[in-house]
Order: C-alpha cells, then sequence, then structure tokens
C-alpha cells in the first residue's frame, strides 16, 4: 500500500468515526488526498464526479420508489395486509409473531426499505403484542428482524443502488434476492415457532373459513400491485426500474388521492418532499462515493485487492467466505447503502475475477449488508425499533441475538447454494 | 433563513413531482403513441441531480446526513458541543471549495453542448456551485445559537 493511499483512507476512516457524515468524510478524504498527491488539477473533478455519479438514469428509480411506498402507505393499507397475514399465518402457535413476520413478507412487496417496515408495522404490532404477553423486547426483536425481508423483496431500493453501481442487470438482481428474501421469512417462522413451543406463545383466533380468505386476499391485492407492476413491468421487459417506478408511483398516486382519498391535496407537498430529502441522503453518498471510487482507482485497489486473491489462490468458496467476513464487520458500523457504495463496486469486480457469478454475488452482499442493519453498535433498523419497543437497548439485542443466528444461517444457505438466487433469475431468462 | 429552508425544500420536492410526471409521460407515449421522446430521459437526469442536490443542502440544515455517531453519543454534553461547532466549520469549507470548484467547472463548460438535447451544460452543472453555497450558509446557521433543540435528532 502507498503512503498516499494509507493517508487517503487514514483520513476517510477517521473523518468518519469522528462523526462527519459519511458523505463529506469520503469528499473531504479525497480532497486530502489531491493535497498529498499534489495533484491540483484533479480539484475540479470532484463537483464534476458528484454531479455526473448522480446523473445516472437508473438512480431516479430511488426516490419514486420511495414516493409509491409512502404514497400507499399514507393510504392506509397496512390493516388490509395485517388482516390477509392473520388469516394465513395466525393459526401456528405464536400467532402473532408470525402474523408480524408475514406482514412484513406482505409489506416487503411496498416499501424499498428497511426502517419503512419497522415505521409501519412496529407502530402496530408492537402494542397488541405486548398486550398478548410477548415481552417489548421479543416484540421489538421480531419487528426488526423481519424489517429487513423488506429491501430483500421489489421494490428495493438498495438493489437498485447495487444495479447502479456494478453494472449488474436490475431486473436480474430483482429476481434473485426474492428466494433469499422468503428464506428469511421461512427460518424466522420456524425459529418463532420453536421459542414458541418453549414459551407457550398464544395463537391468533380468527374465523378461518374460505370466504375471509378471499375477502382478505380481495383487500390486500389493491395495495400488492405495486410489486406486480414493478415486477411485471421489470422482469417483463416492459419498463425500465425508473419508469416502473414511476408507474408504481403514479398508481399509488392515483389510489390515495382520487379512489381511496385518505390523502387531501395539502398532504401531498410533504410527502414529495420526505422522499426527495431521503433520497438525498442517499444520492450524495453516492455522488460523493463516485469522487472516492475514482480516487480508489488512482491508486489501483481494485488491482491489488484482484491480485491478493490470484496470490493466496483463493476459491470462489473462500472469497466468499472471505468477504462475507469482511461485509458482517463493515455492516457493524456503516449503513447498508453507505457499505454499499463503498465496497460493491471492488468487491464485485474482485468476485467476478474469483469465478463467483456476478448475481449470485449481488444476492449475497445484499443479504449481507442488510442484516448489518440489526448489529450493534450502529444498525438502523435496531434504533428504529427501539425507539418504538422502548425496552432499552441491552434487553432488544438480547431478544435479536437468536433473529440474528437464523439470518446468518439464511446467509450461510445463500451463500454456499447458488440456485437459491440464481434459479428465478435463471427460469426468467436472464 | 426559514424562509430560504422553505424555498429550497419546494424546489427540491417540486423537481421529485416533475420527475415523476415525466417518466409517467415517458411510459404513455412509447405505448400509446409508439413514439419516446428524446429528451424526457437527459431532463428526467438533471431533476433527479438538481432535487439531490436541493435534499442535500436542506439535509446540512436539518443535520440529516447519514453519520456514524457513536464518539458523539459518547461524549459529555459540553464537549458534544464544541465538536459539532468543529464539524460544522470542517463542512463549511468543504462545501466553500467545492462551491468554487463547481462554478469553475460550470464555467468551463459554457461553451459545451449535452449530447441529447444540445442544451448547453452550464446550466445542469450549474447547479453544483449554487445548492453548495446554500449548503454552505446553512451550514453557517447551524453554528448560530438559534435552534439547540434539534440538534442530536437526525431525520432517521
Amino acid at each position: 500500500m502507498s503512503l498516499t493511499l494509507a493517508i487517503f483512507m487514514a483520513s476517510f476512516l477517521g473523518l468518519m468515526l469522528l462523526g462527519l457524515p459519511v458523505a463529506w468524510a469520503m469528499a473531504s478524504a479525497s480532497l486530502i488526498w489531491i493535497g498529498v498527491t499534489g495533484q491540483w488539477s484533479f480539484l475540479s473533478f470532484l463537483p464534476e464526479r458528484i454531479f455526473q455519479g448522480m446523473n445516472v438514469f437508473v438512480l431516479m428509480a430511488l426516490p419514486l420508489f420511495l414516493l409509491a411506498g409512502e404514497l400507499i402507505n399514507e393510504g392506509g393499507i397496512t390493516k388490509r395486509l395485517v388482516t390477509l397475514a392473520n388469516l394465513a399465518f395466525g393459526w401456528m402457535r405464536g400467532g402473532l409473531a408470525q402474523v408480524a413476520i408475514g406482514t412484513s413478507i406482505l409489506f416487503s412487496g411496498i416499501t424499498s426499505i428497511a426502517l419503512g417496515d419497522i415505521a409501519a408495522l412496529g407502530k402496530v404490532f408492537v402494542p397488541t403484542m405486548v398486550a398478548q404477553g410477548y415481552t417489548p423486547a421479543y416484540a421489538g426483536a421480531v419487528i426488526a428482524a423481519s424489517s429487513i425481508i423488506g429491501p430483500m423483496i421489489p421494490p428495493s431500493l438498495i438493489v437498485v443502488l447495487y444495479g447502479s453501481l456494478t453494472g449488474v442487470s436490475i431486473g436480474a438482481l430483482f429476481a434473485a434476492c426474492i428466494m433469499p428474501g422468503l428464506l428469511i421469512g421461512l427460518v424466522q417462522m420456524i425459529l418463532v415457532a420453536t421459542q414458541a413451543r418453549r414459551h407457550g406463545f398464544p395463537r391468533v383466533e380468527a374465523e378461518r373459513t374460505p370466504a375471509a380468505f378471499v375477502r382478505a386476499t380481495g383487500g390486500a391485492a389493491v395495495p400488492l400491485m405495486i410489486p406486480v407492476i414493478i415486477l411485471a413491468g421489470i422482469l417483463g421487459g416492459l419498463m425500465t426500474p425508473t419508469e416502473a417506478g414511476a408507474a408504481a408511483a403514479f398508481y399509488a398516486f392515483v389510489l390515495a388521492t382520487m379512489v381511496y382519498r385518505t390523502i387531501a391535496p395539502r398532504a401531498l407537498a410533504p410527502i414529495f418532499s420526505r422522499s426527495m430529502l431521503f433520497s438525498a441522503q442517499l444520492l450524495i453518498i453516492v455522488g460523493c462515493g463516485a469522487m472516492f471510487s475514482w480516487v480508489m482507482g488512482m491508486e489501483n485497489v481494485p488491482g491489488m485487492l484482484q491480485g491478493a486473491i490470484e496470490r493466496w489462490k483463493m476459491t470462489p468458496g473462500d472469497t466468499m467466505f472471505a468477504f462475507n467476513i469482511l461485509l458482517l464487520i463493515v455492516g457493524m458500523f456503516l449503513d447498508a447503502p453507505a457499505a454499499l457504495i463503498l465496497f460493491a463496486p471492488i468487491l464485485s469486480t474482485a468476485a467476478t475475477s474469483a469465478g463467483i457469478d456476478p448475481v449470485h454475488f449481488g444476492a449475497v452482499m445484499i443479504l449481507n449488508l442488510n442484516i448489518g442493519l440489526l448489529t450493534p453498535p450502529v444498525g438502523f433498523c435496531l434504533f428504529a425499533a427501539e425507539r418504538i419497543a422502548g425496552c432499552g437497548m441491552p434487553a432488544l439485542v438480547r431478544a435479536i441475538t437468536p433473529f440474528l443466528g437464523a439470518n446468518l444461517i439464511a446467509l450461510g444457505l445463500l451463500s454456499a447454494f447458488p440456485p437459491i438466487a440464481l434459479w428465478l433469475p435463471r427460469v426468467l431468462g436472464f | 433563513m426559514r424562509r430560504l429552508e422553505k424555498l429550497v425544500d419546494a424546489f427540491g420536492a417540486l423537481c421529485l413531482g416533475l420527475l415523476l410526471a415525466l417518466m409517467v409521460a415517458q411510459v404513455v407515449m412509447r405505448y400509446f403513441f409508439r413514439y419516446t421522446p428524446f429528451f424526457t430521459e437527459e431532463i428526467g437526469r438533471y431533476l433527479l441531480v438538481w432535487s439531490a442536490l436541493a435534499g442535500t443542502a436542506l439535509a446540512v440544515r436539518q443535520r440529516g446526513h447519514i453519520r456514524i455517531d457513536v464518539v458523539l453519543a459518547a461524549l459529555p454534553e459540553g464537549a458534544r458541543r464544541w465538536w459539532i461547532a468543529a464539524l460544522d466549520v470542517w463542512c463549511l469549507l468543504l462545501f466553500v471549495a467545492i462551491a468554487v470548484s463547481g462554478a469553475e467547472m460550470a464555467w468551463f463548460a459554457r461553451n459545451q453542448t449535452s449530447q441529447g438535447m444540445q442544451l448547453p451544460l452550464v446550466w445542469p452543472y450549474a447547479g453544483v456551485p449554487i445548492f453548495f453555497v446554500l449548503a454552505a450558509l446553512f451550514a453557517v446557521a447551524n453554528l448560530l445559537p438559534q435552534r439547540p433543540a434539534d440538534e442530536t435528532t437526525p431525520t432517521r
């Protein structure tokens, strides 16, 4: 490692750990690198890279996906999904916890970020679960753990981000993440079932007649058109991800303002401005990350990584294992999108040259970093769930540990068996 | 300052609204009129960048940018105040640097036109200096002792 690269990395990590926002730490480190190498003519690259990094067609899908989720959520559709999940999963032992996970799976077709999942479902499930005798910490853990299904199943911000950063087909990635998303739901449901047997969690009483099922499915079908529009649009080759995002947002817009009339025209402005603000916080990291990646390219970091893989004669399995460990550690400290912007371009290239399928690696990396949302010391989903459950961090961390274990099993299965990710894209012809 | 924030907020939200309308129009045109306008994609990209830049500036004011606050949270109250102020000064310098070099970039591009629409590139590029000047202003506003209540409440 050259001295300039060492200074570059150290200043980035240092500034970020000291509390400078990630985007500004990237930009500052790049400026420091320019100063240290004395190549001041590169100074104009900083605004240029920030601009061009964000000036990307597929990135338009980001605010549009967010907008679709915000609009439909404001339309009060959560209740319809809960009703359906109640009928489908409530008969099991630990019924309400199962219903929470099941609703998360349904809701994942609407929200594109894990935090959206927690905000919408936490308020519904935590109080009802506590009323049924679950501890607040356990309720918080179930909500937090199942929230990471959201960003696995389309629409998903992080998938769009990964595709735009690495050039891997977004349609293929969407298809590849569906099965892993359902796998997480499955392992968590198995875990809850075993815990319920031990603790004697109750079932949910409900009238489970075919007629009730039809009614609940009909009620849930309207909001669940969102993932259908997006999946059919992208996977059917009808629309680009951006256009599919626009179509979904437009559908939600019409539904909320004209059909259900749950959103007054005056309430629209804050919804647009929330989506704008949230996506801006990600996009500026993408922009500054473009500068950051450019410096890493100048320092030949991707080449060094590839050299190391060849020198140590790492098999695809070794590489997958090593990258997983690296990403789990990174995920403990960094938000998933930020970690993705930093590492996806480099690791994806290295993994591909080590013989791993780029779509498979994409699914693994996305799942891995999503699990990082649940790990202390920095886990955004953990913070959000604690705020709703109000049980204190230590209790929540204790309660979520078995769920982390279950998620890691899912990650291990996905890493070891590529067909879990690749089967669906192959069937769909990617 | 409040009014400026509102203005930036409205501008960013408006860009997003236009982006949505433009993309819906693009799909409708393609499937119902068998015509894909050549300009929607390019305008859309510029709208995205401008709305992102507006949101970036605004997030400076609201301290909403994604950061690792483990160290910040560990500091005692008084030290944290000073620490945040020091970070604000650092950000201010950074924003000024980006604004100045961004203005240069826009100025150098004054004779270039974009590939699709032959639009002078200076217009889309101008967003970088404009919004980083605003970001710098907001950073200054954060340094002034006005709204101490919202210092540690990030939006996410």
